[in-house]
């Protein structure tokens, strides 16, 4: 427990003599401020007990400097560093005007001696103090700096790190390859059609061996020791002090979703984390009205702002994100989606988990699964798919150092690492598992822990069909991008981490190509009886691919059958005998993705949430309280 | 964690129980055992006290390894969990046949000691009593014999062992691995032979005994699926292979044991005293559900595994399937070491298990002692038709360009010693035999049609062959529903033993 500052002694008692809040509120907010080793006025504004702009006028008044607001009066755009941006933004402190007698007038939402003392060691003792509100610092720095930084979160990564980018989308080194390959595939059905079909057979065969092994072996690695690890995060959890946790960052990029606003504030209030120690960016397009009026109506507390990106091309969440990174203030970030509802303790087993690890530990990704698991047949398999990669793969790949795709949201991590590698790809439509690719080769580990995000699981099967197209398209911009130089991939991640990735994601997504045409060719033979495939399966090959269409599949149905055990979710392992269908939707969705890649590579698939029945009922359950408060 | 399974803490790093514990060691034990086991096994000669499978496999084996059997029929075969690794180390290393067997049931027999020794250290047994309580297994005259039995067994005892240990850990632990070891288990016990098959149906009713306790009575049939899973999969799955490869799905239960509907006199009586000689020879699970009786997992899994034994023998005993009272006990082998490892820690734990296992391995000696004694012949044992069967190989020993279904009596291959000099499905010779209805070899042995035996293509493409031969032939072998008809030749000019 860190004491009052003397400044927070007064502010408080100030606020109380003229009425902003209670008695009980100013005992509340102390105890909470000490506990917290926050700063009292983060706590009133974190409860919401005062408008923001009385807060601030009064604060004015209390030390006698001059409030200015930001928005009336912006500040001198000359005085204002790029690069000091996220500075700005982290002291709530900026330079404002430069008087005539070239005195420096200073704005700070954080009135003080700490903030005097920041503000003459960064500008000079000859400076003049104003007041503003924490919000208008944030608005002015976008308003000057929106269209650059939108900008560079467009194009940072690809003009810095080109190899990294999946703005080119096949290089052409690679399209060489790939001609050189078709181009042999090709003169080969011309001069031996047998044997290359043979060929080709054979090399398919090998890569479904492998990808089901290397599949099986992760789910045994994934599964071992987890109890006793999850046992020993939940010990240092409780050992933790909120005082020496640090700010967490918790970004929320929507579009769009209006009527999930509601859940998401609901679920991030009941986080376990100091609030005035939370920095929650809800980030929302610029044209996205309907959304801001909702998150504007909802009267938020003051840990919650809202970020507007400006409108620009490609209009995806990692430019969304790119942009709002720069305005972040914490130690530790983290993404969650509209939908999400984080388990109250999640941020607090990041911060032990990393603390844990080793340093080159730079994300750790929590487990994603659904809360409306048990809506219809998709929610099923969905929870079951889920289950299985979060729950037992992930972990396995950890456990194995295979480079980790980070999943959608719950990825939580170390923000200067994250902006030393310039954040997420714009051009990536799963720029989260692009994002844990490059980390790896970048040196950097990514962590799994067992704490879970709930989600809505897409219940209509066209709009997963669309959510997975656009994963699956995104697989295979993140396989190209970092197949790019072969060799440095293998130097850099190791060999065993080169298979892991290739089977991993190229696995992914070649599996749910190629599987049609082994169904096909199943089903005609089993239909017609034919003989005409018997040259393509010599015997070596007919046990290579019997063992494959048997153990092959049957495995992944077990595999399904033994994700829901871990949560004791039982009632669902039954529906993993029906994944037939599920996987006929993989490739429908592949085949979709593999399509958009060429004729749309950056196109936003865009999920619709909300539409779970389910989602009406956490709609009317995060009202309750704002509805017994009014 | 209890003193149940926690870890013993790790050895000093150097330290003669870390070098104990270590993979090498684990490695050297085995080979060693290994070793030992095969001299042991050449020294006693084939295993007298059942009727042993060990021909079915290493008939099969001679014929794939020169190329006598097609692939198709190679991948149908059963149990293919003994034949693919016969057919790997020939291989690899060119040895095939008995010698194959009898080195793959040793190193797996090493392999189980030097596991055992491991585990026992790693449950927090000093060096010592480790080392001895492995010699009180690995010894066991039942162990032996198992050995002695062949590559099966072998296979068999090693799914016990490892349902014993998924069994403990997924009451204990209720890990996705234990209960992925106990699908596993349960599907290396079904395609490792009948007495594995055997072993994992006795095992259903027991498995609710290791779930975990946290799972209520509506979720078990979940548990059940998911457990079971792999097991029904693969055996489907193999029966379209042996559809795909045989044009018959069910082509792999050929290699079951016939069932005997018609039980002897006494077979109750018999079951019971089995049943008590399971006890015997296993005292330590016994000792532990009566001694451990304050650690409720620890008791489950150790009912569980002793009704498993006990329903193994009763079943195989009832149903006739005459299978090795040798093998049937022998079960009790690796279940007892996994309970030795899973034994509490707690103050004489050591001398407790030793004399428990001592007393199991003496049991063992006593049962096998009075097996050996009420067996008056090796013959004793055995069927009519293994005995047919023997003696028919034996005779074509010494025969060439002999024409017969081999992958149908492999029984056949195995007592001729090689597959060289016989005509099968996969030459020329017996496709054309099968098309023309002629003979185009110099004899041909043909099983008399009996709906009992294993079905005789030549016999069922040719049902006259048995009967009457073909024109030209002359009958040169007539015995227990075997005929060999051929050409007369001065060769052939032998007695013909009827």
């Amino acid at each position: 427990m860190t004491a009052l500052s003397p400044t927070d002694i007064w502010t408080g008692d100030y606020l109380v003599q003229n009425g902003l809040i209670s008695l009980r509120q100013l005992d509340e907010a102390s105890e909470l401020a000490e506990q917290w080793d926050s700063s009292l006025s983060d706590v009133v504004m974190a409860r919401n007990w005062v408008r923001p702009i009385h807060y601030y006028r009064t604060l004015a008044e209390r030390f006698g400097i001059a409030f200015v607001d930001l928005r009336a009066d912006p500040p001198d755009a000359a005085l204002l560093s790029e690069n000091e941006v996220e500075l700005y933004a982290r002291e709530l402190t900026l330079p404002w005007k430069r008087r005539a007698n070239g005195r420096m007038v200073i704005a700070t939402a954080r009135p003080g001696p700490e903030a005097m003392l920041y503000a003459r060691r960064r500008w000079g003792r000859d400076i003049e103090i104003v007041l503003t509100a924490k919000f208008d610092v944030l608005w002015s720095l976008q308003s000057v700096f929106g269209v650059r930084h939108s900008n560079r979160a467009v194009l940072e990564l690809a003009e810095l790190d080109p190899e990294m980018s999946a703005r080119t989308v096949i290089t052409r080194s690679q399209v060489i390859g790939i001609w050189v390959l078709f181009s042999a595939f090709i003169a080969g059905l011309c001069l031996a059609p047998v044997a290359t079909l043979i060929a080709v057979n054979a090399v398919m065969s090998v890569f479904y061996l492998g990808n089901f092994v290397f599949k099986g072996v992760l789910v045994w690695f994934g599964a071992r020791r987890q109890q006793v690890n999850a046992q020993a995060l939940d010990a240092d959890v409780r050992l933790l002090r909120d005082e020496d946790l640090p700010v967490f960052t918790i970004l929320v990029p929507m579009f769009k979703e209006p009527e999930v606003l509601p859940i998401l504030a609901n679920a991030l209030r009941q986080l376990d984390y100091p609030q005035a120690k939370l920095d929650i960016k809800i980030v929302l397009e610029e044209g996205d009205n309907e959304t801001i009026d909702a998150a504007k109506a909802l009267g938020l507390e003051g840990i919650f702002e809202i970020v507007r990106v400006p409108a620009s091309q490609p209009q995806t969440k990692p430019k969304a994100c790119n942009y709002a990174l720069r305005y972040a203030r914490g130690d530790y970030l983290v993404i969650y989606d509209a939908e999400d509802k984080p388990e109250p303790d999640q941020l607090k087993k990041v911060v032990v988990a990393f603390r844990q690890m080793p340093d080159n530990v730079a994300c750790i990704q929590c487990r994603l699964n659904y809360y409306n698991a048990e809506e219809n047949w998709l929610t099923r398999l969905f929870t079951l798919d889920y289950s299985l990669w979060f729950d037992l793969m992930l972990p396995g790949l950890q456990s194995l150092n295979i480079p980790i795709p980070l999943g959608g949201t719950s990825n939580h991590f170390k923000i200067d690492v994250l902006r030393e590698l310039r954040a997420w790809d714009p051009f990536n439509v799963t720029e989260d598992a692009d994002l844990g690719i490059r980390m790896t080769q970048k040196g950097y580990r990514v962590g799994v822990i067992d704490a879970t995000t709930f989600e809505e699981a897409n219940v209509s099967q066209s709009n997963w069909v669309r959510q997975r197209s656009r994963w699956i398209k995104g697989y295979m911009q993140t396989f190209l991008v970092h197949t790019r130089r072969p060799l440095h991939l293998v130097r850099s991640i190791g060999p065993l981490g080169t298979l892991g990735f290739v089977f991993f994601i190229g696995g992914t997504m070649l599996s749910g190509l190629l599987n049609p045409i082994f169904w096909a060719i199943f089903a005609a033979w089993a239909i017609t009886q034919t003989s005409g495939f018997d040259s393509l399966f010599p015997p070596a090959l007919l046990y290579l691919n019997l063992f494959n269409l048997v153990l092959g599949n049957g495995m992944f149905i077990y595999l399904m059958m033994l994700a829901p055990f871990r949560r004791r979710w039982l009632r669902l392992a039954p529906f993993a005998l029906t994944v037939i269908w599920y996987w006929v939707l993989m490739s429908t969705a592949a085949w979709k993705g593999f399509v958009q890649l060429i004729t749309k590579p950056f196109y936003w698939e865009k999920t619709h949430h909300g539409l779970s029945k389910h989602t009406a009922n956490e709609v009317a359950q995060a009202m309750q309280p704002q509805a017994d408060a009014a | 964690m209890s003193a149940m399974t926690a870890p013993a803490a790790p050895p000093r790093p150097g330290s003669l129980l870390a070098m104990a514990g270590s993979r090498w060691t684990a490695l050297v034990l085995a080979v060693a055992l290994a070793g030992v086991y095969l001299a042991l096994r050449h020294m006693q000669g084939p295993a007298h006290l059942a009727p042993s499978r060990e021909e079915l496999l290493i008939g099969q084996s001679l014929l794939a390894t020169m190329g006598k059997m097609s692939v198709g029929r190679m991948i149908a075969a059963y149990p293919p969990v003994a034949l693919a690794p016969m057919l790997a180390l020939h291989a690899l290393t060119g040895v095939g046949g008995a010698a194959a067997a009898a080195i793959l049931a040793a190193t797996l027999g090493g392999g189980l000691g030097a596991l055992w020794f491991r585990a026992l250290l790693r449950s927090g047994y000093g060096l010592l009593a480790a080392a001895g309580l492995t010699a009180l297994l690995a010894l066991n005259p039942l162990y032996l014999a198992a050995i002695a039995q062949g590559p099966e067994v072998m296979l068999t005892l090693t799914g016990v062992w490892l349902l014993a240990n998924g069994a403990y850990a997924l009451r204990h632990q209720s890990g996705v691995n234990d209960l992925m070891l106990c699908s596993l288990a349960l599907t290396l016990l079904v395609f490792s032979g009948p007495l594995g098959s055997l072993a994992a149906l006795a095992a259903l009713p027991f498995l609710p005994l290791a779930f975990p306790p946290d799972i209520r009575p509506g979720g078990y049939g979940s548990v059940y699926l998911v457990i079971l899973f792999p097991v029904v999969f693969c055996v489907l799955g193999f029966a379209l292979v042996n559809w795909m490869m045989l044009h018959d799905a069910w082509a792999f239960l050929d290699a079951m044991p016939v069932l005997s509907h018609d039980p002897a006199t006494g077979v109750w009586q018999r079951a019971g005293l089995e049943m008590l000689f399971t006890i015997a020879c296993a005292p330590v699970l016994l000792g532990q559900i009566i001694l451990v009786r304050t650690r409720r997992p620890v008791q489950a899994v150790a009912f569980a595994l002793l009704g498993l034994l006990l329903t193994v023998v009763a079943l195989s005993r009832l149903s006739g399937t005459g299978l090795s009272v040798a093998g049937l006990l022998a079960l009790a082998i690796p279940a007892a070491a996994v309970a030795a490892a899973r034994w509490p820690r707690q103050p004489g734990r050591s001398p407790r298990v030793a004399l428990l296992l001592a007393l199991g391995a003496a049991g063992s000696a006593s049962v096998l002692l009075a097996e050996m004694i009420a067996i008056e012949s090796p013959d004793a044992t055995m069927t009519r038709q293994q005995i047919a069967d023997g003696q028919l190989g034996a005779f074509l020993a010494g025969h060439d360009s002999v024409l017969i279904d081999g992958s149908a009596h492999p029984r056949v291959v195995a007592a001729r010693g090689s597959a060289r000099g016989l005509i099968t499905e996969t030459d020329a010779a017996y496709g054309l035999s099968l098309l023309t209805h002629r003979i185009h070899a110099r004899a041909v042995a043909v099983a008399a049609p009996d709906p009992a035996r294993t079905a005789d293509t030549l016999g069922q493409i040719m049902p006259d062959l048995y009967a009457s031969g073909q024109p030209g032939f002359t009958l040169l072998y007539d015995r227990d529903g075997w005929r060999v008809w051929a050409r007369p030749s001065p060769a052939s000019q032998r007695g013909v033993p009827q």
